[in-house]
């Protein structure tokens, strides 16, 4: 056995027990939603999720309550990660940032039917090529951010639901399909500078089919339902969250936080895999600061801004990304340009709209962590602009509205400052 | 096995790349192909890095193959000559041996099929 094999098995051993850590969280939810709510409650707030549109920007708390929304998001987590595991994928950074994002977005437009017919659709793209299902399982996550989409084509359209549901389903499953091949090409434009690259392909899919909607006349309406009620139980909630990896991250690493600054020499840009490169316990700790230090956020930027679905969705995918790429390094800056865009333009800076522009901007941090932070705070800057326009271009249908804004900052100052600031040589 | 020579054509492609812009000279390049594994041997003349490059570079070179990550990210491979990118060039080989006899230098890396 070689040196690079026994490394390996090490490596195996200990994602079977950080997966243990990983489904935790889903089944702490979903007893707590049974502690919180009835299960008739929890049944009738979940056919609520299911039925209601979820063109941007809806709360699922508002809509379904808390037993259900909290059952939503542990039910979504429990069989993506279960399904990952069952198909021994590894755990990455990539799987923890897409698991991250399914717990994030379960409280604001991916439910336990919209997400299913990509899955299919994956899986029939996997069979016809020939390769293993496991392969894409990780881009399939992150192309549920057509689910809106589903949701309207099912339940939103003046059809009977024999003729909507199963075009709904065959729609979500072409989506599976194309992700893949699409999204593999189109990293090519930024070269992997948009984190959220799967939001910018599917921002495409998203535009084309709004056109078509609005070729028929169906004009999608963009809506903002938002709970203000729950604000404190998940300051609490996700504050007690990341805490518990900043612990756990701290044990894995030896009870100490050392070494945990090499992971600012890395620029962030796809692929940053911390898991491999600096081990479990930084990426969790990492995982953990980047968790506070959005929360921070929400309070300075937001004033105190409000917990709902939307937010606490962006403040997992911060930290869900804190796995792969994202460090406060390169990431501050972009807040910093987010905060000057607060002050000097016309938005409210308190607006859920303004607060999770700003947190998903972080999209763009490998900008930042290779151009430096003059071009970060410029890139966070630009971002909050098109973010709050991007909107009506796409109808609200794609999920990750601030993938596909970032993409098209990454896709402008890449190529741009590529060739103004020449590579740095190790 | 889906897009495997341009896989490995971006493989042998950023490998070169990145020796051509740390001022390598006297690169030989094989690619040597089997029903079970393709091989890539980077022979290189000369070649001066740093202690900290040459232990980036195994530390990125040795990583586990990640066949979850290829699929979706092997685009990626040969635009950057950021060292982070070598990472990706790990996770897309089962295999690496690095041999370091200054100023020359080998790397094999070992693609199973």
């Amino acid at each position: 056995m070689t040196e690079l094999t026994k490394k390996h098995h090490q490596l195996n051993k200990n994602r079977k027990r950080n997966y243990q850590f990983i489904l935790a969280f889903p089944f702490l939810l979903f007893l707590m939603a049974f502690l919180i709510d009835t299960p008739g409650e929890i049944f009738h707030g979940l056919i609520q999720i299911v039925l209601s549109s979820d063109i941007l920007l809806v709360d699922y708390l508002e809509i379904g309550g808390l037993g259900a929304t909290l059952v939503n998001v542990s039910v979504l987590c429990f069989m993506t990660v279960t399904l990952a595991y069952c198909l021994r994928v590894k755990l990455s950074g990539m799987l923890i940032a897409a698991t991250f994002m399914t717990i994030g977005f379960s409280f604001f437009g991916k439910n336990i039917f919209n997400v299913l017919p990509m899955y299919l659709g994956g899986y029939l793209y996997a069979k016809i090529l020939k390769i293993e299902f496991k392969n894409i399982l990780v881009i399939i996550m992150f192309s549920t951010a057509l689910a809106p989409a589903v949701s309207e084509l099912a339940f939103g359209l003046p059809l009977p639901y024999y003729i909507s549901i199963p075009s709904a389903i065959a729609f979500g499953a072409f989506c599976g399909f194309v992700i893949t091949p699409l999204s593999a090409n189109i990293i090519s434009i930024h070269d992997g500078y948009n984190l959220y690259n799967v939001g910018f392909s599917v921002g495409i899919i998203a535009i084309i089919l709004n056109s078509l909607f609005k070729s028929f006349g169906l004009n999608l309406v963009p809506q903002l339902l938002l709970s203000k009620e729950y604000d404190l139980f998940f300051e609490l909630l996700l504050g007690s969250f990341f805490l518990f990896f900043l612990i756990l991250g701290f044990c894995l690493n030896g009870y100490t936080f050392r070494g945990y600054r090499r992971i600012f020499q890395y620029s962030g840009k796809l692929i940053t895999d911390f898991t491999q490169l600096e081990g479990y316990g930084i990426t969790f700790i990492n995982m953990g600061v980047m968790g506070f230090l959005s929360m921070i956020f929400v309070f300075l930027v937001g004033s105190n801004g409000v917990y709902n679905g939307p937010v606490i969705g962006a403040i997992f995918a911060v930290s869900g990304f804190a796995a792969f790429g994202k460090h406060p390094k390169n990431v501050i800056p972009i807040l910093i340009g987010v905060y000057l865009a607060g002050v000097l333009k016309i938005w409210d800076s308190n607006s859920t709209s303004f607060i999770i522009a700003g947190l998903f901007g972080t999209a763009l941090a490998p900008i930042s962590g290779r151009f430096g932070p003059i071009v970060g705070m410029i890139a966070g800057f630009l971002h909050v602009s098109v973010s709050m326009n991007v909107g009506a271009v796409h109808g609200g249908l794609n999920l990750y509205s601030n993938g596909f804004s970032s993409g098209l900052i990454a896709s402008l100052l890449y190529p741009l400052l590529n060739t103004l600031i020449p590579p740095k040589k190790s | 096995m889906t897009y495997e020579k341009q896989k490995i054509a971006l493989i042998a492609n950023a490998l070169v790349e990145y020796f051509l812009s740390h001022n390598a000279k006297g690169l030989t390049l094989s690619i040597l192909e089997d029903e079970k594994q393709i091989s890539i041997l980077l022979q290189i003349g000369q070649v001066t890095l740093s202690d900290k490059s040459m232990d980036e570079l195994k530390h990125y070179l040795y990583m586990e193959r990640q066949e979850e990550m290829e699929e979706y990210y092997w685009h990626l491979l040969g635009n950057d000559f950021e060292t982070e990118e070598i990472s990706l060039i790990g996770m897309m080989v089962d295999e690496a041996t690095v041999t370091s006899v200054p100023p020359s230098l080998t790397i094999e890396l070992i693609r199973y099929l």
